[in-house]
């Protein structure tokens, strides 16, 4: 795990949908080469965090940095510009397109077409059994298919963060694993950041060298993922069945 | 049995030319979400502009059609820039509303322009055919249908094997995750518009020649139209085909078999098989998804 400074950081953020302030000032921070997990119960406004940081949802206060760069209420397309990938709760398949022009779309911005081909087959070596599926409608493909499709075409435009909102819905314990394996081998041989939402906090402390936990839109605690699987309180206070 | 065959083949070739005037409808329904109450009168005002090539340039309306495509395509965007865009993400009567007064305003400038009078592009084949297996096939119905057919298959082409095309149909499918792949939504939807009004003329062109037309002749095509688009499953270009056919088949069969009610009643016809076809399916007749050219 690394040390440097802070890629992401989350500086004293309210917001939320419609004037209403779901989040009541979040400060978070993803480093390089980090995996981060939030985990909180269901209303805590993990989701409304993430949009807040890639301009689904209002920002009333406080600013989101990436690298030093204030991207604070930027729209989707310029958070990607910054690198960010991102890789949201809902389907978000193209589902009449076949699996190989979902991921030409996720470099939509690149038009460098042998490029994005070899991407495309670099993509399909983390979950191969989408290779034999290129040419069918995501729309056939099961859920934790889709899933899988979602999260290399977010990993498509080569970003040196990414944004997941629970990695595990809809997936079978099988699959759910087999991502969480792929996040930690990127992470290990690339470097690449995660910042993950995680409803299975069990699973995403796991997964990640550090956790916020959330709760009421505010972070209640925070550390080393493997202490906060350790410690007494956090474990009875938010995820007693979980664990 | 012959006379069934004549009018089954009539009925075909009419097909492509209702497909090709829905497609418009559906692209931007698809990919905006809004109903264009204007679309009647583009397919008029591509009509007329056939008419006046032909007249003034004896511009054969068949060839001219691209230009004309490309002089609706340039109206379309300044369609989206003034009228459309500005509306999006506001209740949809509002579109609805202005889609309307466009089609007012496009009625009175015909008038103005070409008069009110039915016209009909007089090309000098309009009468010469040619007999297959006991079946008279009238050249222009044929040259229609082939044209029809033929940009219908550009359309799939540019839906399927360009990149604005497939952020097209990107859009269409979903938009959030269109915008979190990078896709700049308001130029897709000034060029779905562009595209989608082009078509519409260039069906116009097409229909110029074997239909009269007249300015207030868009109100019942938009119905019509509207009522092939629900048809086909609000958005399949497979399914709108389909339902094309449906509607042209059935109009020519009443036309013939039903000389009472004839062939005055097109919209009327395409409504009483949408609420039929909806009954047994509701997805309409290819069962589909509302995207853009989703095959």
């Amino acid at each position: 795990m690394a040390t440097e400074e802070p890629f992401l950081q989350v500086t004293d953020l309210h917001g939320g949908y419609g004037g209403l302030d779901v989040l009541q000032g979040i400060d978070i921070e993803v480093r390089p080469a980090e995996v981060v997990c939030i985990v909180g119960p269901n209303g805590s406004g993990k989701s409304t965090l993430f949009k807040a940081i890639y301009g689904l949802a209002q920002v009333t206060a406080g600013r989101v940095s990436f690298k030093g760069k204030d991207i604070t209420g930027l729209a989707p397309e310029a958070v990607l510009h910054s690198r960010i990938g991102i890789v949201p709760q809902l389907a978000t398949v193209f589902p009449g397109m076949t699996v190989q022009e979902n991921l030409e779309m996720g470099m939509y911005t690149v038009r460098d077409k042998a490029r994005v081909r070899q991407r495309i087959e670099e993509m399909l070596d983390l979950f191969p059994h989408l290779r034999d599926l290129r040419s069918r409608p995501a729309g056939v493909l099961s859920g934790g298919e889709r899933r899988a499709l979602e999260i290399i075409r977010a990993l498509m435009l080569e970003p040196e963060l990414v944004l997941m909102d629970e990695p595990s819905a809809g997936l079978s314990p099988a699959l759910t694993a087999e991502v969480f394996e792929r996040i930690g081998e990127l992470n290990a041989a690339t470097g690449l950041a995660f910042l993950l939402i995680e409803q299975n906090a069990k699973q995403g402390l796991q997964a990640s060298h550090r956790a916020y936990v959330m709760e009421m839109g505010r972070v209640r605690h925070t550390g080393p993922s493997s202490q906060l699987l350790e410690d007494e309180t956090v474990r009875k206070a938010f995820f007693p069945a979980a664990l | 049995m012959d006379y069934f065959f004549q009018v089954t083949l009539n009925g075909l070739m009419l097909c492509g030319l209702y497909a090709l005037m829905a497609q418009g409808l559906a692209l931007i329904w698809g990919v905006l979400k809004v109903v264009n109450l204007a679309h009647g009168e583009f397919i008029v005002l591509g009509a007329f502009l056939a008419w006046w090539g032909f007249g003034e340039f004896g511009w054969d309306p068949y060839l001219a059609a691209p230009l004309i495509g490309l002089v609706g395509a340039g109206l379309g965007w300044l369609v989206s820039r003034a009228v459309v865009l500005p509306l999006l993400g506001q209740h949809f009567l509002m579109t609805l509303l202005a889609t309307f007064g466009l089609a007012i305003v496009m009625q009175s400038l015909m008038t103005l322009t070409f008069g009110s009078s039915a016209r009909v592009t007089d090309v000098p084949y309009a009468a010469t055919g040619f007999g297959v297996l006991g079946v008279r096939v009238p050249l222009i119905g044929a040259v229609n249908a082939v044209a029809a057919f033929s940009v219908l298959g550009l359309l799939w082409l540019f839906l399927h094997r360009t990149r604005p095309g497939k952020a097209m149909r990107a859009v269409s499918e979903n938009q959030e995750a269109g915008r979190l792949v990078g896709i700049d939504l308001k130029k897709v939807y000034g060029l779905a518009v562009a595209v989608a009004i082009g078509l519409t003329t260039v069906s116009g062109a097409l229909l110029s020649s074997i239909e009269p037309f007249y300015p207030f002749a868009g109100p019942p095509l938009t119905l019509k139209v509207f009522a092939i688009v629900a048809l086909g499953g609000l958005g399949s270009m497979r399914g709108i085909v389909l339902a094309a056919a449906l509607v042209a088949l059935t109009e020519s069969y009443v036309g013939a078999y039903v000389p009472e009610i004839g062939t005055g009643l097109g919209a009327a016809v395409a409504f009483i098989l949408l609420v039929v076809v909806l009954a047994l399916r509701p997805g309409g007749v290819a069962g589909a998804r509302a995207t853009a050219g989703h095959a």
